[in-house]
């Protein structure tokens, strides 16, 4: 198993963990209603993203290239390119959906709990990583892992 | 297709690790090669064919006809 194939699976699931959690503190209207005034929340949901950002971190620490050690070829910057540009398109059509149906959600009252907007950049975080990593794991398993 | 796997074994005693060292990428990727799982770029298919001491033509060959 390559690095960067063990990468985007410690990333899939590292992510996964983390959507999960995060749409289990926020997806509740007592969170999206009082998002100013809940400060535990949003420190909470902030800590989820250091969690996924310091997994990475530690990820790379664990696993640092010794020397005349060859951790990266054509195949896995290919892998990369294709996964980096499948999700790019993923996440634009995610941001897409996502905004215009809270719009037309709260068209008529015409007023949009600032939560949502936190929603919107924290999700995307999330679902651009997850989505990345999920297509590099299946580009790696259809090229033998 | 190619017969990296076949040429490998036949005229060397390279192991797929000592293929990966000498053109200079992962085994995982000379795992994939030999199982026709990827194909290489250019750059690659000649380092390869070099180490082999083959030609680009013995090395690989193209099933399609387009």
């Amino acid at each position: 198993m390559s690095k960067y194939y063990k990468y985007s699976i410690t990333n899939f699931t590292l992510w996964l963990i983390v959507a999960i959690l995060f749409l289990s503190i926020f997806l509740n209207s007592e969170t999206i209603n009082n998002w100013g005034d809940n400060r535990t929340k949003t420190i909470a949901i902030a800590f989820l993203f250091l969690i996924g950002f310091s997994g990475q971190l530690v990820f790379h620490l664990l696993n640092r290239k010794k020397e005349g050690q060859i951790d990266k070829d054509e195949r896995d910057l290919s892998i990369q390119n294709r996964s980096i540009s499948y999700s790019f398109i993923i996440t634009l059509v995610y941001v897409f959906v996502v905004t215009i149906s809270i719009y037309s959600y709260y068209e008529k009252s015409r007023f949009i709990p600032i939560a949502w907007m936190w929603f919107v950049a924290y999700s995307l975080i999330l679902v651009a990583n997850i989505i990345t990593s999920f297509i590099s794991i299946i580009l790696y398993k259809k090229s033998g892992s | 297709m190619n017969n990296i796997k076949k040429i490998r074994r036949s005229t060397t005693d390279l192991s797929q690790q000592e293929l990966a060292d000498l053109v200079k990428c992962t085994r995982q990727t000379i795992v994939a090669l030999e199982n026709q799982k990827y194909n290489p770029s250019l750059v690659l298919a000649i380092k390869i064919s070099e180490i082999l001491k083959v030609k680009i033509d013995d090395l690989f060959e193209l099933n399609e006809i387009i």
